[in-house]
């Protein structure tokens, strides 16, 4: 999976990178003073390094938890998101990342204490109050979790941190380390669907919804709160029937009652993303679809998007009472 | 007849360049891809085929930094070749002969660092490559040394995608070889010797470069003889055609009404890929 693994100086003798490094002993290990020799230059291509991401090991030095974008929520004020990876094992057109980066490559910050830390400290800010980190914006946050161990070394943090909520954002069915322990009750499993035809297309490497569908039932059944992102909604031509499906089969087959929130929300895109996105790859419907660029975002032309949310929200609160809902407003 | 969308761009995103330092190194390259020497005046002795050139440039960065820039505008300033420096090196232990790809590369002279990214699976080891102003004897560090591939990575690296730059380099001398005994029979004999190597490298680079083919560029000439465009209009219609193209398939525009404005042209189009169904293809 992994056969190239940059490693930053002053991260070689890390335990957490010595244990990764023992899961790829046939990987080409090359050393780097700092990840940006790497990350950052001009000359790299996003699609061709995808073929075959490297994995970057490196620390963090700064801003290890930021406020969360304003409509960014499932229902507390104060919001926060963190990332100790950068990029995902997945490759969905519509991502944003892949207009953001230079690279494909997975970066990962092997200094969880220091995110810990911040984390303990903003939940001490306001005792009583909900807090909520999400940690799934630059990555999924299970897909690499046999290599990054991220949810073995954050949910033992949050068990101790009552008023501090995680959301772990997923497509991913690496749910192993969560069915190995014993449910926490701050931490909101949330996986993201589009339509089957939908993610066949344009959801590449993922796992298909129904496999999604079937780790979500699993970590219910055991006790976990699980959230479900209906995050971006795609257009084509029968996506009424599609989505009308989708949401048939997503709530026959999970406990509504027991779900923690349903979100919702649109293909949205810096512009300057989209340039790069497009240009990336020139030949996608995606991009040739009904789009239109307002206030340096690009997103579907109003009357589709307001259709295409009007739509969902009436389906959805077919099933889930409106306290649970939260539409994304960003 | 409807105006139609494509035009061929004559751009080819598969086009490999090889830099050699020595003759003796592109002995064997010329030998086995049958290149043909460039008639003319050139800087450099030139070789190629379609598809393919061979830059002899000399040994040294400046050398290697020239040739790269002449043959980039000699070949019609491409974006996205692939580029291979081959060459020989010398490691403190590696086998004679043995050949490695570079996955860091560093200038001796001023801490310089490239990654090339290897996007491909590869048929040899890989190494760092430390290039060094004076042919290396003393071998301290556990690298490939060499005199021209970080001013090859820097160069390339200005005319293409980090990923389809490269650098192979055959271990001519070690320890028990020293750098003197080298003679340029031997240096061909090696190079000759990684030929496998190189070959499937350039295929899988070739492969990869051609996902960056641009889309031929969409033909506005029939419109334009046809409609007034402003400049930013000229910029609408060509958006409008890349949709239709992509939107429907590369299908044959129909007949355009007989409008009499530009805008009412543009408008025309945008309704025709309205119309046309949205099915997103399932990921090849």
């Amino acid at each position: 999976m992994i056969d190239t693994i940059y490693v930053e100086q002053s991260v070689r003798g890390h335990p957490r990178v010595r244990q990764i490094l023992g899961r790829f002993p046939a990987a080409r290990v090359i050393g780097c003073e700092r990840y940006g020799e790497v990350f950052n230059p001009k000359a790299q291509n996003f699609r061709l390094q995808k073929h075959r991401p490297a994995l970057i090991l490196a620390e963090k030095f700064k801003n290890f938890v930021l406020p969360a974008p304003a409509g960014y929520g499932i229902g507390a004020m104060r919001n926060y998101y963190f990332s100790h990876l950068l990029n995902c094992l997945y490759d969905c057109r519509y991502c944003f990342l892949q207009g953001m980066y230079q690279s494909a490559n997975y970066l990962l910050f092997v200094n969880y204490e220091d995110f810990h830390d911040e984390i303990r400290r903003l939940a001490a800010e306001s005792p009583g109050e909900q807090t909520h980190f999400f940690s799934g914006y630059d990555c999924d946050s299970l897909a690499l979790e046999p290599v990054s161990r991220f949810a073995e070394s954050f949910l033992s943090l949050f068990r101790d941190l009552p008023d501090a909520w995680i959301e772990l954002r997923t497509k991913s069915t690496q749910i192993r380390t969560l069915l190995a322990m014993q449910p926490v009750p701050n931490v909101v499993v949330a996986f993201s669907f589009t339509p089957e035809a939908t993610a066949a297309a344009v959801e590449d490497k993922t796992p298909a919804p129904a496999k999604r569908l079937a780790a979500a039932r699993r970590l219910q059944d055991r006790g976990w709160s699980v959230g479900l992102r209906f995050d971006p909604v795609i257009f084509q031509t029968d996506w009424q029937t599609q989505y009308r499906a989708l949401f048939e089969q997503v709530f026959s087959q999970l406990e509504v009652a027991r779900l923690h929130s349903v979100s919702l929300g649109a293909f949205r895109l810096p512009e300057a993303f989209f340039r790069r996105m497009s240009s990336l790859y020139p030949e996608e419907r995606l991009f040739a679809g009904p789009l239109d660029s307002q206030q340096g975002m690009v997103s579907y032309r109003r009357e589709l998007e307001q259709a295409l949310l009007d739509f969902c929200r009436t389906e959805i609160l077919k099933y889930v009472p409106g306290e649970k809902f939260f539409p994304c407003r960003t | 007849m409807p105006p139609s969308v494509n035009r061929m761009s004559g751009c080819n995103g598969g086009f490999v360049h090889f830099i050699v330092a020595l003759p003796a190194e592109a002995k064997p390259l010329v030998s086995h891809y049958r290149l043909k020497r460039r008639p003319g005046d050139d800087a450099f002795a030139i070789f190629e085929k379609e598809g393919i050139s061979l830059t002899v440039s000399g040994i040294g960065k400046a050398a290697t930094a020239n040739a790269i820039g002449y043959t980039q505008v000699l070949y019609g300033k491409r974006r996205n070749s692939v580029w291979l420096n081959i060459g020989v090196a010398g490691h403190h232990a590696a086998p004679l002969g043995s050949a490695w790809i570079g996955h860091k590369i560093t200038d001796a002279e001023t801490g310089r660092r490239w990654y090339p990214g290897i996007c491909f699976r590869t048929h040899c080891p890989s190494a760092e490559i430390r290039t060094v102003a004076q042919p290396e004897t003393e071998y301290a560090l556990d690298c490939l040394y060499d005199m021209e591939a970080s001013a090859f990575a820097e160069s390339a690296c200005r005319f293409s995608t980090g990923e389809l730059v490269h650098c192979i380099k055959v271990i001519s001398d070690n320890r028990e070889s020293v750098i003197w005994d080298i003679d340029p029979s031997r240096v061909s004999a090696y190079v000759e010797g990684a030929i496998g190597i190189i070959l499937h490298t350039k295929q899988a680079l070739r492969h990869l470069a051609a996902e960056l083919t641009p889309l031929p560029e969409v033909d506005t000439a029939p419109w334009t003889a046809r409609w007034h465009f402003t400049a930013q209009q000229r910029l609408q219609l060509e958006k409008l055609l890349r949709r239709w193209r992509v939107s429907s398939g590369d299908r044959v525009l129909p007949d355009p009404p007989n409008l009499e404005r530009s805008r009412q042209v543009l408008a025309w189009l945008d309704g025709l890929i309205a119309a046309l169904p949205v099915h997103l293809p399932p990921a090849p």
